[in-house]
């Protein structure tokens, strides 16, 4: 609800779009409004054989109003969607902030898994939210005040037999409609969702169903729920059209009772003849601007969900504050951890108590399984995040001292996904070091093993590797963002599972390339795969936010049990 | 814009969808009495529409010219009031004709979908993509939209025009003549600024798509955006794509809501017309005013249903798009044709299973060059014996136990197992003798126990427990009522391939086969499958395909595979 008021907030930072779509939407039901009352003037003032002069005004008019209402609705959605536009416009941009500001560890410490998708969906709801949830009621207020103003000039009485039922449609009825939808519809939402999902398995499933032999149980399980689903609509089926059936009658009742009043009026004298025929169209035509209503007020408890996890992530913290007085970067500097714990927003501990150390150019090892912890502990060292306890420090300076673009150019970070934008492989390596010139990026792709490859490609360093690098072969994809890392050039490269999902031939050729091409600079080398570790310095194994085991390669083989074990595996599929 | 990929769709397709898809109404018999009641329904609303209006302004004339005191009115006003509650209820009644007959359109619709996946599967014919998933499940709901706001409207946007002139013929003959002309011009624009739009748009829409994609892209790649410090730049260009993207939006918006402004434009100007011209006429006392108000009051309602059916167009296509791919995949299938079986003759020399020369290509649209997945395959498979098949990926490893499981058949040589050609073999009895572990475990909603039974739905608890303990996923034993998500959410890989393994032995298999049992999952998964093998494999002749060797250093036998080909025997084991 708070999301949807600031949404609300943002709409009146464009006051003058939004009041001219509003208007042009009660304009645009105004047109019908008008053409009709002005066609039903023009020939109840015809049947009393005026000079045909008389009735000039009433034929403009019946002809402009027949041509503006297709003009105005015209305007009226280019204008509401031109509205909707620059709206999400403005919450991009505050969401970019926000996941900026967020950076990674904060984004993963969100509560569902996957914040960009479900950021993405919740924004293509919110797009739509002022064009079906928030100007139809507030164009229908317009055409009620200008409804009640025609009635007030033209027959005071009818008021109450137009304006009464007009309300009633505005919101009983969907009010009523959407209670009556939400009790008959529950449980059906679960039904339906068992029912998707076992359509969804029978569909993708249908190799191993087919082997077991299970086809006739997992059909008839399928069938089952859908035939619930099926009985529950049917059951539901007479809810649907009920709004529209009950704004109909609503329709005959504001006729019938503004003919009686008329009839009353003008047998007293105190109304016109002329006016009886408008007055009964003035009682049917603004029924159209609460059409809409029911649908959107259906709409409205998704959209407010949708702004309130919006503004959840636009409002969210950052894991790490900005330094108050940055300290420089010594040379040659040992990076720390002491005691470091990181406790979940739950309150469990997910890492620690850490203690380890990093010298220059040295190669640190870490294995364990996933959920192990590794990756919380590569977010300490680059500063993703703070520890809750204990610290990390590079050359005696606390890492929160740092300012951060020191620490951005010393430490490197590369995870498994080894994301590509959509461009040149030329572009993507660069990102490493704009300034560096072609040949600076060919010597580095010579150097993890792209070389051959490219002189393959027709077009060379040019070639697009499609969007999030979906062109290019998952160990190409590696090599590439190894070889933006090395360009880059920091004295400290963090490689996150580098080898995760490659068979296991590429995945030791890209080990290979990782150890011989970073030469001095000091390594961090994540993965649950025991691959390349005999060339690293110390190792450190983890197992539920702990270190269980560490010490060199042999040293580990001779007396960690877990690591052999690990090792073993590693080594029987070799 | 969700929009957008519909409307590249609905532009690129060559084979425009039509309006109306006549197998959609062979679907069930509750379509066909759908289509009457609607149909018959429509007739009465469009009657009611007429009568109102004829009710209406014969009221306002005997008040207006008249002067009838109002007393004298009641009637005429109950028979309106009736009137309008008639409308009410007959539009309830289609609405609830039309949601029960879309209710059981996708239930049906989804069933044989199904059905024919799985027919299709077994026959060894790939059915279709992921995308059938979406089709069966979105893609169906979408004919909610089709039966019951398109249709209905479609069908009063024919009655209720003809109706109305056939009426005004006989009262004013020559609005009849404006109408007649003006109600076919509206689907008549439709269609010609439908396509102009689509045509004109359809470029654009990927000049939108792509600053759409900019923007996703810029939050997938946050990650590397932070490292490199080349977000700063990044994250305002979010503002300035959000900007181009809105601009191009519009642009492409301008030109399409056209259709909808000449939708509007023929219906109010047509009224506009109308009116204008009834009046004249009053004016010279050539029509009387009655019957002139009653045409006024009826020309909107001319209009009305088209333009409603118009709004809906899309929604409701997307629906029909959506059945139509359904109806693609079961034509595509056939029924089931009896098989011959045979049964085998056994000879103790006899092979279990044995590839002859066995070249299979996928069958794809690519009949030109379809490629060779197997050239020339010669294997015997003995009883009783472990055999692996190591290679790389891509050399035809999976396609192997693919053809074992009946799924395709070889496309030259043959393929036999206890002697018999695997095309005469009845393949449901055949498939009940052989556990698969795939590689990608597949899961459903339900306990563990539903899990692992799925395939012998008939064993016991204990028995379950106990095959979890044999393959060494004795985590899993004290979490066997426990609810796991689809596709195993809520277990590791590794317990997942567990799962799975367990659920193959439930079966007691003569035949096991492991398609990569180790990959993907951890090292401690890795060697509690690789301890617990010989337990599994006792008694059971065992097909291990990997390009790992982590249990192919427990097979009797290791043969390598290359570029579809038996390369070399790779040596026996170590035992």
């Amino acid at each position: 609800m708070r999301g949807f008021l600031r949404l609300l907030g943002s709409l009146g930072s464009h006051p003058g779009r939004l009041a001219a779509s509003i208007a042009a939407g009660a304009a645009t039901i105004g047109a019908s409004i008008g053409l009709l009352t002005t066609s039903a003037y023009l020939i109840s003032a015809a049947a009393l054989h005026p000079p045909i002069l008389d009735l000039t005004v009433a034929i403009v008019g019946v002809r402009f109003f027949g041509i503006s209402r297709a003009v105005f609705r015209y305007l009226e959605r280019i204008m509401s969607h031109e509205l909707s536009l620059r709206l999400l416009a403005d919450l991009r941009g505050s969401l970019a902030r926000a996941i900026h500001r967020l950076g990674p560890a904060g984004v993963a410490s969100f509560r569902a898994g996957d914040l960009v998708g479900r950021v993405l969906d919740d924004v293509d709801e919110i797009q739509h939210v002022f064009v079906r949830v928030i100007a139809p009621p507030l164009v229908a207020i317009v055409i009620f005040v200008a409804t009640a103003l025609l009635a007030l000039i033209w027959f005071p009485a009818s008021m109450v037999t137009i304006l009464v039922p007009l309300l009633i449609a505005a919101i009983v009825v969907p009010w009523v409609t959407h209670r009556a939808g939400a009790v008959a519809g529950r449980g059906v939402a679960h039904e339906r969702g068992r029912m998707i999902g076992q359509t969804v398995e029978i569909i993708e499933g249908a190799p191993v169903i087919v082997a077991l032999g299970e086809e006739d149980r997992m059909l008839a399980t399928a069938n089952r729920s859908d035939e619930r689903v099926a009985a529950a609509e049917r059951r539901t089926a007479w809810l649907h059209g009920l709004g529209d059936a009950a704004i109909l009658v609503l329709v005959g009742g504001a006729l019938v009772g503004t003919l009686w009043v008329s009839a009353v009026a003008v047998e007293a004298g105190s109304l016109d003849g002329v006016m009886v025929a408008v007055l009964a169209m003035l009682a049917i035509t603004p029924f159209e601007a609460v059409a809409p209503l029911p649908a959107a007020f259906e709409r409205l408890g998704r959209s407010l969900g949708a702004a309130d996890r919006l503004f959840e992530v636009v409002d969210a913290e950052s894991p790490t504050a900005p330094p108050e007085s940055p300290t420089a970067i010594p040379d040659d500097p040992e990076i720390r951890v002491d005691g470091a714990v990181v406790i979940a927003s739950a309150g469990e501990r997910i890492l620690g108590p850490i203690d380890l150390s990093i010298r220059p150019g040295e190669r640190l090892g870490i294995i364990g399984e996933t959920g192990a912890g590794k990756t919380t502990l590569a977010h300490l060292l680059r500063r993703f995040r703070d520890p809750d306890e204990g610290s990390v420090s590079i050359g005696g300076i606390n890492l929160a001292d740092v300012a951060s673009d020191d620490l951005r150019a010393f430490v490197g970070y590369e995870d498994d996904r080894a994301f590509l934008f959509g461009g040149s492989i030329l572009g993507n390596v660069r990102i490493g070091d704009s300034t560096a010139s072609d040949d600076d990026v060919r010597a580095v792709i010579d150097r993890v093993g792209l070389g051959q490859w490219i002189e393959t490609l027709p077009d060379g360093l040019q070639t697009d590797v499609g969007e999030g690098g979906e062109a290019v072969s998952g160990g190409q994809r590696r090599r590439l963002a190894l070889a933006r890392a090395l360009l880059a050039n920091f004295p400290l490269l963090i490689l996150d599972e580098p080898i995760s999902g490659l068979d296991p031939t590429t995945a030791e050729a890209v080990m290979n390339d990782i150890l011989s091409a970073s030469n001095d600079q000091a390594l961090v080398l994540i993965t649950h795969r025991p691959v390349g570790l005999d060339r690293m310095d110390e190792i450190i194994v983890l197992e539920d936010g702990v270190i269980v085991d560490r010490g060199s390669h042999k040293n580990l083989l001779e007396t960690s049990q877990r690591y052999r074990g690990m090792w073993a595996v590693a080594a029987s599929s070799k | 814009m969700s929009r957008h990929p519909r409307t590249e769709k609905a532009a690129a397709g060559t084979d425009r969808t039509r309006p109306i898809d006549r197998r959609l109404f062979g679907t069930t018999e509750g379509v066909r009495r759908y289509l009457g009641v609607t149909v018959a329904l429509g007739l009465a609303s469009a009657i009611a529409v007429i009568a109102g209006a004829a009710v209406l302004a014969g009221i306002v004339n005997r008040i207006f010219l008249d002067g009838v005191a109002p007393s004298d009115l009641i009637g005429g006003l109950v028979a309106l009031g009736f009137i309008y509650l008639a409308r009410g209820v007959l539009e309830w009644g289609r609405s609830v004709a039309a949601h029960r007959a879309a209710a059981d359109v996708k239930r049906v619709m989804r069933d044989r979908l199904m059905r024919a996946v799985l027919v299709q599967t077994s026959q060894g014919r790939a059915a279709g993509s992921g995308d059938l998933a979406v089709t069966a499940t979105t893609g169906i709901d979408a004919l909610d939209a089709y039966f019951s706001r398109y249709l209905p409207q479609l069908v009063l946007g024919a009655l209720i025009p003809l109706l109305a002139i056939v009426w005004i013929v006989t009262v004013d003959p020559l609005t009849a003549v404006i109408i007649a002309i003006t109600v076919p011009l509206i689907p008549v624009f439709m269609a010609l600024i439908g396509n102009y739009a689509d045509q004109a748009t359809q470029s654009r829409w990927r000049t939108i798509r792509m600053l759409g994609d900019g923007l996703v892209e810029t939050l997938r790649g946050l990650l590397t955006l932070e490292v490199y410090g080349a977000g700063e730049g990044r994250f305002d260009r979010v503002r300035r794509l959000s900007d181009e993207y809105r601009k191009q939006t519009m642009a492409t918006l301008r030109i399409a809501f056209l259709s909808a402004f000449v939708l509007e434009l023929v219906a109010t100007m047509s009224t506009a017309v109308v009116a204008v011209a009834v009046g004249l006429r009053v004016v010279s006392g050539s029509l009387d005013f009655e019957p002139a108000l009653a045409i006024l009051i009826l020309a909107p309602e001319v209009y009305a249903p088209l333009r409603k059916a118009g709004s809906e167009f899309h929604a409701a296509m997307d629906g029909v798009e959506a059945a139509r791919s359904v109806f693609d995949v079961l034509e595509a299938s056939p029924p089931m044709g009896g098989r011959t079986t045979i049964r085998p003759a056994l000879s103790p020399d006899t092979p279990f299973v044995e590839f002859a020369s066995v070249t299979y290509q996928y069958p794809t649209w690519d009949k030109e060059r379809p490629p060779t997945v197997l050239d020339g395959v010669d294997l015997r498979i003995e009883r009783g014996e472990h055999l692996a098949v190591i290679g790389s990926s891509g050399a035809g490893k999976s396609t192997l136990i693919r053809l074992i499981l009946g799924f395709g058949a070889p496309t030259t040589g043959s393929l036999a197992v206890d002697g018999v050609p695997i095309d005469r073999l009845d393949l449901k009895a055949w498939r009940s003798r052989i556990g698969w572990v795939g590689q990608d475990p597949f899961l459903i909603a339900g306990t563990v126990l539903d899990n692992v039974r799925l395939g012998s739905p008939d064993a016991d608890r204990d028995r379950v427990a106990g095959v979890l303990e044999l393959v060494g996923a004795v985590d899993l034993i004290p979490r066997i009522d426990e609810t796991i998500g689809e596709r195993g959410t809520g277990l590791s890989n590794g317990q997942r391939r567990m799962v799975t393994l367990a659920r193959a032995i439930l079966r007691e298999p003569d035949l096991l086969l492991l398609d990569e049992p180790t990959s993907g999952i951890d090292s401690e998964t890795q060697l509690r499958i690789a301890r617990s093998f010989d337990r599994v494999a006792a008694g059971r002749t065992v097909l291990t395909v990997a390009h790992q060797r982590v249990l192919v250093g427990l097979a009797d036998r290791v043969v390598v595979i290359d570029h579809g080909s038996i390369a070399a025997p790779a040596g026996g084991g170590p035992r």
